[in-house]
Protein backbone atom coordinates (compact mmCIF):
# COMPACT_ATOMS: atom_id res chain seq x y z
CA UNK A 1 0.00 0.00 0.00
CA UNK A 2 1.50 3.32 -0.94
CA UNK A 3 1.97 5.89 1.74
CA UNK A 4 4.49 7.27 4.14
CA UNK A 5 5.82 5.50 7.18
CA UNK A 6 5.93 7.64 10.29
CA UNK A 7 8.15 7.22 13.31
CA UNK A 8 5.90 8.94 15.78
CA UNK A 9 6.40 9.83 19.41
CA UNK A 10 6.05 12.42 22.10
CA UNK A 11 9.53 13.95 22.51
CA UNK A 12 12.16 12.16 24.63
CA UNK A 13 10.57 8.77 24.18
CA UNK A 14 13.23 6.94 22.18
CA UNK A 15 12.49 8.10 18.65
CA UNK A 16 16.11 8.96 17.93
CA UNK A 17 17.28 5.60 19.22
CA UNK A 18 14.81 3.87 16.90
CA UNK A 19 15.98 5.94 13.93
CA UNK A 20 19.59 5.16 14.78
CA UNK A 21 18.92 1.42 14.82
CA UNK A 22 16.93 1.69 11.60
CA UNK A 23 19.67 3.61 9.85
CA UNK A 24 22.41 1.33 11.09
CA UNK A 25 20.38 -1.68 9.95
CA UNK A 26 19.88 -0.25 6.47
CA UNK A 27 23.50 0.84 6.05
CA UNK A 28 24.95 -2.22 7.84
CA UNK A 29 28.44 -0.75 7.86
CA UNK A 30 31.46 -1.77 9.90
CA UNK A 31 31.23 1.50 11.80
CA UNK A 32 28.15 3.09 13.36
CA UNK A 33 26.55 5.70 11.15
CA UNK A 34 27.36 9.28 12.00
CA UNK A 35 24.80 10.97 14.22
CA UNK A 36 24.22 13.71 11.72
CA UNK A 37 23.59 11.13 9.06
CA UNK A 38 20.53 9.37 10.45
CA UNK A 39 18.97 10.31 7.14
CA UNK A 40 15.73 8.45 7.54
CA UNK A 41 13.70 11.10 5.76
CA UNK A 42 12.64 14.62 6.71
CA UNK A 43 10.71 15.24 9.91
CA UNK A 44 7.03 15.98 9.26
CA UNK A 45 7.51 19.56 10.41
CA UNK A 46 10.52 20.31 8.20
CA UNK A 47 10.01 23.54 6.33
CA UNK A 48 12.10 22.35 3.41
CA UNK A 49 9.72 19.47 2.79
CA UNK A 50 6.57 21.50 3.32
CA UNK A 51 7.71 24.54 1.33
CA UNK A 52 8.98 22.40 -1.52
CA UNK A 53 5.60 20.75 -1.94
CA UNK A 54 3.50 23.87 -1.36
CA UNK A 55 5.33 26.07 -3.87
CA UNK A 56 5.08 29.04 -1.53
CA UNK A 57 6.85 29.63 1.77
CA UNK A 58 5.47 28.48 5.11
CA UNK A 59 7.35 31.50 6.46
CA UNK A 60 4.63 33.65 4.88
CA UNK A 61 1.76 31.67 6.41
CA UNK A 62 0.03 31.84 9.78
CA UNK A 63 0.23 28.75 12.02
CA UNK A 64 -3.43 28.00 11.31
CA UNK A 65 -2.85 28.15 7.56
CA UNK A 66 0.17 25.88 7.84
CA UNK A 67 -1.88 23.38 9.85
CA UNK A 68 -4.66 23.34 7.25
CA UNK A 69 -2.24 22.78 4.40
CA UNK A 70 -0.09 20.05 5.95
CA UNK A 71 -2.51 17.17 5.23
CA UNK A 72 -2.29 18.07 1.53
CA UNK A 73 1.50 18.08 1.66
CA UNK A 74 1.66 14.55 3.04
CA UNK A 75 -1.00 13.24 0.70
CA UNK A 76 0.83 14.68 -2.27
CA UNK A 77 4.16 13.26 -1.11
CA UNK A 78 2.66 9.82 -0.60
CA UNK A 79 0.90 9.81 -3.97
CA UNK A 80 3.85 11.17 -5.86
CA UNK A 81 6.07 8.55 -4.24
CA UNK A 82 8.30 11.51 -3.80
CA UNK A 83 9.86 10.57 -0.52
CA UNK A 84 11.84 7.60 0.61
CA UNK A 85 12.58 6.53 4.08
CA UNK A 86 10.70 6.96 7.26
CA UNK A 87 9.61 10.25 8.64
CA UNK A 88 9.84 11.32 12.22
CA UNK A 89 6.83 13.13 13.62
CA UNK A 90 6.28 14.61 17.06
CA UNK A 91 2.93 16.25 16.27
CA UNK A 92 -0.10 14.94 18.09
CA UNK A 93 -2.38 13.14 15.69
CA UNK A 94 -5.40 15.36 15.42
CA UNK A 95 -8.13 16.68 13.17
CA UNK A 96 -7.76 20.07 11.56
CA UNK A 97 -11.04 21.37 10.13
CA UNK A 98 -12.22 17.77 10.22
CA UNK A 99 -9.21 16.40 8.33
CA UNK A 100 -6.52 14.28 9.98
CA UNK A 101 -3.07 15.86 10.02
CA UNK A 102 -1.81 12.63 8.49
CA UNK A 103 -4.51 10.45 7.01
CA UNK A 104 -4.93 6.98 5.64
CA UNK A 105 -4.18 8.14 2.11
CA UNK A 106 -0.90 9.69 3.11
CA UNK A 107 0.10 7.00 5.58
CA UNK A 108 1.05 3.37 5.20
CA UNK A 109 1.58 3.09 8.92
CA UNK A 110 3.33 4.45 11.95
CA UNK A 111 5.68 3.04 14.53
CA UNK A 112 4.60 4.79 17.70
CA UNK A 113 7.28 4.89 20.39
CA UNK A 114 6.09 5.48 23.94
CA UNK A 115 7.93 5.85 27.23
CA UNK A 116 6.90 6.03 30.85
CA UNK A 117 5.97 9.70 31.46
CA UNK A 118 7.81 9.47 34.77
CA UNK A 119 11.03 9.12 32.75
CA UNK A 120 9.94 11.50 30.00
CA UNK A 121 9.55 14.39 32.46
CA UNK A 122 13.18 14.66 33.65
CA UNK A 123 14.43 14.02 30.12
CA UNK A 124 12.19 16.75 28.74
CA UNK A 125 13.35 19.15 31.46
CA UNK A 126 16.95 18.56 30.50
CA UNK A 127 16.22 18.90 26.79
CA UNK A 128 14.39 22.21 27.27
CA UNK A 129 16.73 23.42 30.01
CA UNK A 130 13.77 23.99 32.30
CA UNK A 131 12.75 22.67 35.70
CA UNK A 132 11.15 19.26 36.06
CA UNK A 133 8.03 20.98 37.41
CA UNK A 134 7.84 23.05 34.23
CA UNK A 135 8.28 19.96 32.10
CA UNK A 136 5.45 18.29 34.01
CA UNK A 137 3.28 21.33 33.30
CA UNK A 138 4.08 21.13 29.59
CA UNK A 139 3.18 17.45 29.56
CA UNK A 140 -0.20 18.31 31.05
CA UNK A 141 -0.89 21.28 28.81
CA UNK A 142 -3.41 20.59 26.03
CA UNK A 143 -2.04 23.55 24.08
CA UNK A 144 1.63 22.67 24.37
CA UNK A 145 3.31 23.33 21.04
CA UNK A 146 6.92 23.03 19.86
CA UNK A 147 8.42 25.60 17.49
CA UNK A 148 5.72 28.10 18.23
CA UNK A 149 5.60 30.96 15.75
CA UNK A 150 5.14 34.45 17.05
CA UNK A 151 7.75 37.17 16.88
CA UNK A 152 10.26 34.96 15.12
CA UNK A 153 10.46 31.95 12.98
CA UNK A 154 11.78 28.53 13.98
CA UNK A 155 13.43 26.16 11.59
CA UNK A 156 10.45 23.83 11.78
CA UNK A 157 6.77 24.66 11.54
CA UNK A 158 4.80 24.66 14.80
CA UNK A 159 4.13 21.16 16.15
CA UNK A 160 1.18 20.86 18.45
CA UNK A 161 1.88 18.14 21.00
CA UNK A 162 -1.01 18.54 23.41
CA UNK A 163 -0.77 16.57 26.64
CA UNK A 164 1.34 13.41 26.91
CA UNK A 165 -1.83 11.35 27.45
CA UNK A 166 -3.63 13.04 24.60
CA UNK A 167 -0.66 12.35 22.36
CA UNK A 168 -0.80 8.61 23.09
CA UNK A 169 -4.57 8.40 22.82
CA UNK A 170 -4.60 10.42 19.61
CA UNK A 171 -2.17 8.21 17.76
CA UNK A 172 -3.55 4.97 19.18
CA UNK A 173 -7.08 6.03 18.26
CA UNK A 174 -6.21 7.41 14.84
CA UNK A 175 -7.18 4.37 12.80
CA UNK A 176 -3.73 4.39 11.22
CA UNK A 177 -1.97 1.01 11.16
CA UNK A 178 0.29 1.22 14.17
CA UNK A 179 3.12 -0.70 15.79
CA UNK A 180 3.48 0.49 19.37
CA UNK A 181 6.92 0.19 20.88
CA UNK A 182 7.57 0.82 24.53
CA UNK A 183 10.97 2.34 25.35
CA UNK A 184 11.21 -0.01 28.31
CA UNK A 185 10.86 -3.03 26.02
CA UNK A 186 13.47 -1.55 23.68
CA UNK A 187 15.81 -1.41 26.70
CA UNK A 188 14.93 -4.83 28.08
CA UNK A 189 14.85 -6.81 24.86
CA UNK A 190 16.12 -4.58 22.07
CA UNK A 191 16.33 -7.12 19.31
CA UNK A 192 12.78 -8.33 19.78
CA UNK A 193 11.41 -4.80 19.95
CA UNK A 194 13.35 -3.41 16.99
CA UNK A 195 12.58 -6.49 14.93
CA UNK A 196 8.90 -5.62 15.22
CA UNK A 197 9.59 -2.07 14.04
CA UNK A 198 11.70 -3.20 11.09
CA UNK A 199 9.12 -5.75 9.99
CA UNK A 200 6.37 -3.17 10.32
CA UNK A 201 8.08 -0.74 7.95
CA UNK A 202 8.56 -3.51 5.46
CA UNK A 203 12.17 -4.51 6.01
CA UNK A 204 13.16 -8.14 6.07
CA UNK A 205 14.64 -8.93 9.46
CA UNK A 206 18.02 -10.66 9.46
CA UNK A 207 18.84 -11.43 13.10
CA UNK A 208 22.61 -11.01 12.91
CA UNK A 209 22.33 -7.82 10.95
CA UNK A 210 19.90 -6.51 13.55
CA UNK A 211 22.24 -7.50 16.36
CA UNK A 212 25.00 -5.47 14.68
CA UNK A 213 22.69 -2.48 14.25
CA UNK A 214 21.65 -2.64 17.89
CA UNK A 215 25.29 -2.84 18.96
CA UNK A 216 26.17 0.18 16.79
CA UNK A 217 23.32 2.07 18.46
CA UNK A 218 24.14 1.32 22.07
CA UNK A 219 23.53 4.31 24.28
CA UNK A 220 27.15 4.59 25.40
CA UNK A 221 28.24 4.70 21.76
CA UNK A 222 25.74 7.44 20.94
CA UNK A 223 26.94 9.44 23.93
CA UNK A 224 30.54 9.03 22.87
CA UNK A 225 29.72 10.05 19.30
CA UNK A 226 27.92 13.13 20.51
CA UNK A 227 30.86 14.08 22.73
CA UNK A 228 33.18 13.75 19.77
CA UNK A 229 31.30 15.27 16.86
CA UNK A 230 28.20 16.89 18.27
CA UNK A 231 24.60 16.17 17.31
CA UNK A 232 22.61 18.72 15.39
CA UNK A 233 19.35 17.68 17.05
CA UNK A 234 20.64 18.83 20.42
CA UNK A 235 19.02 22.13 21.34
CA UNK A 236 21.60 24.88 21.75
CA UNK A 237 20.73 25.32 25.43
CA UNK A 238 20.95 21.67 26.42
CA UNK A 239 24.37 20.40 27.44
CA UNK A 240 23.87 17.13 25.63
CA UNK A 241 21.18 15.17 23.84
CA UNK A 242 22.12 11.66 24.98
CA UNK A 243 21.83 12.15 28.71
CA UNK A 244 20.96 8.98 30.59
CA UNK A 245 19.22 6.53 28.31
CA UNK A 246 17.73 4.19 30.83
CA UNK A 247 14.37 3.16 32.14
CA UNK A 248 13.37 3.78 35.72
CA UNK A 249 15.73 6.64 36.43
CA UNK A 250 12.73 8.61 37.64
CA UNK A 251 12.92 6.89 41.02
CA UNK A 252 16.12 8.82 41.73
CA UNK A 253 15.04 12.07 40.13
CA UNK A 254 11.39 12.79 40.85
CA UNK A 255 10.01 13.89 44.17
CA UNK A 256 6.89 12.20 45.55
CA UNK A 257 4.69 15.22 44.68
CA UNK A 258 6.06 15.19 41.14
CA UNK A 259 5.27 11.50 40.75
CA UNK A 260 1.81 12.09 42.20
CA UNK A 261 1.20 14.95 39.79
CA UNK A 262 2.17 12.89 36.76
CA UNK A 263 0.07 9.92 37.89
CA UNK A 264 -2.86 12.25 38.46
CA UNK A 265 -2.46 13.84 35.02
CA UNK A 266 -1.82 10.66 33.07
CA UNK A 267 -3.00 7.72 35.19
CA UNK A 268 -5.47 6.13 32.78
CA UNK A 269 -3.04 6.04 29.87
CA UNK A 270 -0.20 4.90 32.13
CA UNK A 271 -2.36 2.04 33.30
CA UNK A 272 -3.31 1.18 29.74
CA UNK A 273 0.35 0.97 28.76
CA UNK A 274 1.39 -1.01 31.82
CA UNK A 275 3.16 1.81 33.66
CA UNK A 276 0.78 1.56 36.60
CA UNK A 277 -0.39 -1.62 38.22
CA UNK A 278 -3.99 -2.40 39.25
CA UNK A 279 -3.56 -0.49 42.46
CA UNK A 280 -2.47 2.59 40.53
CA UNK A 281 1.11 2.40 41.72
CA UNK A 282 4.00 2.93 39.32
CA UNK A 283 5.36 -0.36 38.07
CA UNK B 1 -3.03 51.34 -12.90
CA UNK B 2 0.52 51.75 -11.69
CA UNK B 3 3.80 51.34 -13.51
CA UNK B 4 6.78 49.73 -11.86
CA UNK B 5 10.25 48.56 -12.63
CA UNK B 6 11.80 45.29 -11.47
CA UNK B 7 14.10 42.64 -12.97
CA UNK B 8 14.63 44.83 -16.00
CA UNK B 9 10.92 44.73 -16.74
CA UNK B 10 8.40 47.52 -17.13
CA UNK B 11 5.44 46.26 -15.11
CA UNK B 12 1.93 47.68 -15.43
CA UNK B 13 -0.37 46.62 -12.66
CA UNK B 14 -4.07 46.93 -11.86
CA UNK B 15 -3.07 46.31 -8.24
CA UNK B 16 -1.09 48.94 -6.44
CA UNK B 17 2.37 47.50 -5.67
CA UNK B 18 4.05 49.72 -3.07
CA UNK B 19 6.82 47.14 -2.60
CA UNK B 20 8.13 47.80 -6.10
CA UNK B 21 10.06 50.78 -7.32
CA UNK B 22 7.98 53.06 -9.55
CA UNK B 23 8.88 53.07 -13.21
CA UNK B 24 11.34 55.88 -13.91
CA UNK B 25 9.08 57.23 -16.64
CA UNK B 26 5.68 56.42 -18.13
CA UNK B 27 5.70 53.04 -19.83
CA UNK B 28 4.34 52.95 -23.41
CA UNK B 29 4.18 49.16 -23.64
CA UNK B 30 4.73 47.12 -20.50
CA UNK B 31 6.85 43.98 -20.51
CA UNK B 32 4.64 42.41 -17.87
CA UNK B 33 1.00 43.09 -16.98
CA UNK B 34 -0.59 42.28 -13.64
CA UNK B 35 -4.37 42.11 -13.95
CA UNK B 36 -7.30 41.22 -11.73
CA UNK B 37 -9.01 38.39 -13.53
CA UNK B 38 -10.58 35.01 -12.91
CA UNK B 39 -8.13 32.12 -12.99
CA UNK B 40 -9.24 29.07 -15.03
CA UNK B 41 -10.30 26.07 -12.94
CA UNK B 42 -10.32 23.40 -15.61
CA UNK B 43 -7.65 20.75 -15.08
CA UNK B 44 -7.49 19.53 -18.66
CA UNK B 45 -4.03 20.09 -20.09
CA UNK B 46 -2.51 20.91 -16.72
CA UNK B 47 0.08 18.83 -14.90
CA UNK B 48 0.18 19.22 -11.15
CA UNK B 49 3.53 20.17 -9.61
CA UNK B 50 2.18 19.81 -6.10
CA UNK B 51 -1.22 20.07 -4.46
CA UNK B 52 -1.46 23.79 -5.26
CA UNK B 53 0.57 24.50 -8.39
CA UNK B 54 0.33 23.27 -11.95
CA UNK B 55 1.99 23.81 -15.30
CA UNK B 56 0.47 23.55 -18.76
CA UNK B 57 2.15 22.16 -21.86
CA UNK B 58 2.89 25.64 -23.15
CA UNK B 59 4.58 26.53 -19.86
CA UNK B 60 1.64 28.43 -18.39
CA UNK B 61 1.61 28.38 -14.60
CA UNK B 62 -1.21 28.25 -12.10
CA UNK B 63 -1.09 28.40 -8.31
CA UNK B 64 -3.53 28.71 -5.43
CA UNK B 65 -2.79 30.01 -1.96
CA UNK B 66 -5.94 28.93 -0.16
CA UNK B 67 -8.08 31.78 1.15
CA UNK B 68 -5.65 34.33 -0.29
CA UNK B 69 -5.54 34.22 -4.08
CA UNK B 70 -5.17 32.23 -7.27
CA UNK B 71 -2.59 33.17 -9.88
CA UNK B 72 -2.36 32.40 -13.57
CA UNK B 73 0.92 33.29 -15.23
CA UNK B 74 1.32 33.11 -19.00
CA UNK B 75 4.03 33.84 -21.53
CA UNK B 76 6.22 35.56 -18.99
CA UNK B 77 4.20 38.71 -19.69
CA UNK B 78 0.91 38.36 -17.88
CA UNK B 79 -0.06 37.56 -14.31
CA UNK B 80 -3.77 37.21 -13.62
CA UNK B 81 -4.66 37.53 -9.96
CA UNK B 82 -7.96 36.31 -8.52
CA UNK B 83 -8.08 37.29 -4.84
CA UNK B 84 -10.15 34.99 -2.59
CA UNK B 85 -13.28 36.42 -1.04
CA UNK B 86 -12.31 38.57 1.90
CA UNK B 87 -8.58 38.34 1.25
CA UNK B 88 -6.50 41.36 2.17
CA UNK B 89 -4.34 42.84 -0.54
CA UNK B 90 -1.12 42.80 1.50
CA UNK B 91 -1.38 39.01 1.63
CA UNK B 92 -2.22 38.82 -2.07
CA UNK B 93 0.82 40.94 -2.94
CA UNK B 94 3.10 38.82 -0.79
CA UNK B 95 2.50 35.72 -2.87
CA UNK B 96 2.19 37.68 -6.12
CA UNK B 97 5.67 39.15 -5.72
CA UNK B 98 7.14 35.79 -4.70
CA UNK B 99 6.02 32.64 -6.46
CA UNK B 100 3.86 34.26 -9.17
CA UNK B 101 6.44 36.81 -10.26
CA UNK B 102 9.07 34.08 -9.98
CA UNK B 103 7.07 31.93 -12.38
CA UNK B 104 6.89 34.81 -14.87
CA UNK B 105 10.65 35.24 -14.65
CA UNK B 106 11.13 31.52 -15.23
CA UNK B 107 8.89 31.72 -18.28
CA UNK B 108 11.21 34.45 -19.55
CA UNK B 109 14.13 32.07 -19.17
CA UNK B 110 15.80 33.59 -16.10
CA UNK B 111 17.98 31.59 -13.73
CA UNK B 112 16.68 32.34 -10.24
CA UNK B 113 18.31 31.83 -6.84
CA UNK B 114 16.39 31.76 -3.57
CA UNK B 115 18.13 34.42 -1.58
CA UNK B 116 19.00 38.08 -1.65
CA UNK B 117 21.50 40.28 -3.44
CA UNK B 118 23.36 43.12 -1.72
CA UNK B 119 25.73 45.57 -3.39
CA UNK B 120 29.31 45.38 -2.14
CA UNK B 121 32.13 47.38 -3.73
CA UNK B 122 30.48 47.80 -7.12
CA UNK B 123 29.67 44.11 -7.30
CA UNK B 124 27.12 42.14 -5.30
CA UNK B 125 26.96 39.42 -2.72
CA UNK B 126 24.18 36.85 -2.94
CA UNK B 127 23.15 35.04 0.24
CA UNK B 128 21.23 31.80 -0.17
CA UNK B 129 20.06 29.19 2.28
CA UNK B 130 17.05 27.52 3.89
CA UNK B 131 13.99 29.47 4.95
CA UNK B 132 14.57 31.01 8.35
CA UNK B 133 18.36 30.93 8.27
CA UNK B 134 18.49 34.73 8.42
CA UNK B 135 19.11 35.92 4.86
CA UNK B 136 16.81 38.93 5.11
CA UNK B 137 18.11 39.82 8.57
CA UNK B 138 21.62 39.76 7.16
CA UNK B 139 20.63 41.94 4.20
CA UNK B 140 19.04 44.42 6.61
CA UNK B 141 22.27 44.55 8.60
CA UNK B 142 24.21 45.37 5.43
CA UNK B 143 21.60 47.99 4.53
CA UNK B 144 22.15 49.54 7.92
CA UNK B 145 25.83 49.85 7.10
CA UNK B 146 25.14 51.77 3.93
CA UNK B 147 25.11 48.96 1.39
CA UNK B 148 22.28 48.90 -1.13
CA UNK B 149 19.93 45.98 -1.71
CA UNK B 150 19.16 44.72 -5.20
CA UNK B 151 16.65 42.04 -4.38
CA UNK B 152 15.21 40.02 -1.50
CA UNK B 153 13.91 36.45 -1.83
CA UNK B 154 14.31 36.08 -5.62
CA UNK B 155 17.63 36.85 -7.32
CA UNK B 156 17.51 36.81 -11.11
CA UNK B 157 20.90 35.98 -12.60
CA UNK B 158 21.83 36.87 -16.18
CA UNK B 159 23.90 34.50 -18.33
CA UNK B 160 26.83 36.86 -17.79
CA UNK B 161 26.56 36.41 -14.04
CA UNK B 162 24.90 39.70 -13.10
CA UNK B 163 22.12 40.00 -10.53
CA UNK B 164 19.15 42.06 -11.67
CA UNK B 165 17.52 44.66 -9.42
CA UNK B 166 14.22 43.18 -8.27
CA UNK B 167 11.89 43.35 -5.29
CA UNK B 168 14.06 44.74 -2.55
CA UNK B 169 11.52 45.00 0.26
CA UNK B 170 12.96 42.96 3.16
CA UNK B 171 10.56 40.77 5.14
CA UNK B 172 11.64 40.77 8.77
CA UNK B 173 10.20 39.17 11.89
CA UNK B 174 9.76 41.35 14.95
CA UNK B 175 12.54 39.52 16.74
CA UNK B 176 14.98 40.26 13.91
CA UNK B 177 13.96 43.92 13.85
CA UNK B 178 14.70 44.19 17.54
CA UNK B 179 18.13 42.63 17.09
CA UNK B 180 18.77 45.16 14.33
CA UNK B 181 17.49 47.91 16.65
CA UNK B 182 14.80 48.92 14.20
CA UNK B 183 11.28 49.97 15.12
CA UNK B 184 8.56 47.59 13.94
CA UNK B 185 5.89 50.14 14.78
CA UNK B 186 6.78 52.25 11.79
CA UNK B 187 6.58 49.41 9.28
CA UNK B 188 3.68 47.71 7.48
CA UNK B 189 2.95 44.08 8.32
CA UNK B 190 3.41 41.69 5.43
CA UNK B 191 0.24 39.93 6.58
CA UNK B 192 -2.35 41.37 8.94
CA UNK B 193 -1.99 38.85 11.79
CA UNK B 194 1.72 38.07 11.58
CA UNK B 195 4.56 39.72 13.47
CA UNK B 196 6.46 40.08 10.23
CA UNK B 197 7.13 43.45 8.65
CA UNK B 198 8.21 44.90 5.33
CA UNK B 199 11.31 47.07 5.38
CA UNK B 200 11.54 49.07 2.19
CA UNK B 201 15.13 49.98 1.36
CA UNK B 202 14.14 53.47 0.22
CA UNK B 203 17.30 55.18 -0.93
CA UNK B 204 19.09 51.90 -0.24
CA UNK B 205 17.63 50.29 -3.35
CA UNK B 206 20.19 49.49 -6.00
CA UNK B 207 18.27 49.79 -9.27
CA UNK B 208 21.16 48.69 -11.48
CA UNK B 209 22.37 45.20 -12.29
CA UNK B 210 25.61 44.20 -10.60
CA UNK B 211 28.04 41.37 -11.29
CA UNK B 212 27.80 38.68 -8.64
CA UNK B 213 31.15 38.53 -6.90
CA UNK B 214 30.25 36.17 -4.10
CA UNK B 215 27.58 33.64 -3.22
CA UNK B 216 27.30 32.63 0.44
CA UNK B 217 25.27 29.56 1.30
CA UNK B 218 24.19 29.94 4.92
CA UNK B 219 23.78 26.97 7.24
CA UNK B 220 23.23 26.41 10.92
CA UNK B 221 25.78 24.68 13.07
CA UNK B 222 26.25 23.56 16.64
CA UNK B 223 29.70 25.10 16.78
CA UNK B 224 30.27 28.54 18.23
CA UNK B 225 31.48 31.26 15.90
CA UNK B 226 31.16 31.77 12.18
CA UNK B 227 33.00 29.49 9.74
CA UNK B 228 33.39 30.32 6.06
CA UNK B 229 34.50 27.57 3.71
CA UNK B 230 35.22 28.23 0.06
CA UNK B 231 33.53 25.79 -2.30
CA UNK B 232 35.00 24.84 -5.64
CA UNK B 233 34.07 22.84 -8.67
CA UNK B 234 31.32 20.32 -8.08
CA UNK B 235 30.52 21.56 -4.57
CA UNK B 236 30.11 25.14 -5.77
CA UNK B 237 27.89 24.02 -8.61
CA UNK B 238 25.73 21.90 -6.31
CA UNK B 239 25.32 24.74 -3.81
CA UNK B 240 23.94 26.93 -6.60
CA UNK B 241 21.76 24.20 -8.02
CA UNK B 242 20.37 23.33 -4.59
CA UNK B 243 19.54 26.97 -3.85
CA UNK B 244 17.59 27.54 -7.05
CA UNK B 245 14.29 29.33 -6.48
CA UNK B 246 11.36 26.92 -6.63
CA UNK B 247 13.30 24.01 -8.12
CA UNK B 248 10.04 22.08 -8.34
CA UNK B 249 8.67 24.67 -10.77
CA UNK B 250 11.90 24.63 -12.75
CA UNK B 251 11.48 20.89 -13.19
CA UNK B 252 7.78 21.20 -13.93
CA UNK B 253 8.52 23.69 -16.69
CA UNK B 254 11.15 21.42 -18.17
CA UNK B 255 13.90 23.92 -17.46
CA UNK B 256 16.25 21.72 -15.47
CA UNK B 257 18.92 21.45 -18.21
CA UNK B 258 19.07 25.22 -18.60
CA UNK B 259 19.11 25.59 -14.85
CA UNK B 260 22.09 23.30 -14.50
CA UNK B 261 23.95 25.13 -17.25
CA UNK B 262 23.31 28.46 -15.59
CA UNK B 263 24.40 27.13 -12.20
CA UNK B 264 27.61 25.83 -13.73
CA UNK B 265 28.25 29.16 -15.43
CA UNK B 266 27.77 31.11 -12.21
CA UNK B 267 30.02 28.70 -10.32
CA UNK B 268 32.70 29.74 -12.77
CA UNK B 269 32.37 33.48 -12.27
CA UNK B 270 31.43 33.95 -8.61
CA UNK B 271 33.24 32.88 -5.44
CA UNK B 272 30.90 30.39 -3.79
CA UNK B 273 31.29 29.64 -0.10
CA UNK B 274 29.47 27.80 2.66
CA UNK B 275 28.92 29.84 5.81
CA UNK B 276 28.14 28.09 9.08
CA UNK B 277 26.69 30.24 11.77
CA UNK B 278 25.84 29.18 15.32
CA UNK B 279 22.33 28.11 16.09
CA UNK B 280 21.86 30.34 19.09
CA UNK B 281 23.19 33.63 20.34
CA UNK B 282 25.18 34.67 17.33
CA UNK B 283 25.79 38.32 16.75
CA UNK B 284 24.53 39.50 13.39
CA UNK B 285 27.24 42.13 13.22
CA UNK B 286 29.92 39.48 13.72
CA UNK B 287 28.53 37.64 10.73
CA UNK B 288 28.55 40.82 8.66
CA UNK B 289 32.16 41.50 9.66
CA UNK B 290 33.20 37.98 8.78
CA UNK B 291 31.62 38.21 5.34
CA UNK B 292 33.09 41.64 4.60
CA UNK B 293 36.51 40.38 5.64
CA UNK B 294 36.12 37.36 3.42
CA UNK B 295 35.10 39.53 0.48
CA UNK B 296 37.97 41.92 1.05
CA UNK B 297 40.46 39.13 1.55
CA UNK B 298 40.11 37.03 -1.56
CA UNK B 299 38.80 39.40 -4.21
Amino acid sequence: MPGLHWLASYPKSGNTWLRTVLRNYVVDGPEPVALDDLGTGAIASARGWIDGVLGFPSADLTPEEIDRLRPDVYRWSAEAGATTGHHKIHDAWRLIDGRPLVDGEATAGAVYVVRNPLDVAPSLASHLSCSVDRAIEHMGDPDYTLSRQGRRMRDQVPQRLGTWSGHVEGWLGSGIPLEVLRYEDMRAEPEAAFARALAFVGLEVEPERLARAVAHSRFERLQAQEAETGFRERPAKASRFFREGRAGGWRETLSDPQVARLVEDHGPVMRRLGYLDETGAPV
Amino acid sequence: MTDHSAYGLAIRSEIDLPELAPAPEPVPAPDLSVVLDAVPRDDAGWTAMGPFAAVAEDGAFRMEVRDVARFHVTGGDRIAVEPAAGADMASVRLFLLGSALGAALMQRGHFLLHGNAVEVDGRCMVCVGPSGIGKSTLAAAFLGRGHRVLSDDVVAVTPEGLALPGVARLKLWRDALERLELDAGALPRVRPTMEKYGLGPGAGYCAEARPIGWVYALRRSNEPGVAIERLRGMEAFMALRDNTYRLRFVDGMGQRPDNLKAAAALAGTARVSRVRRPDAGYEIEALVEALLADMAGGG
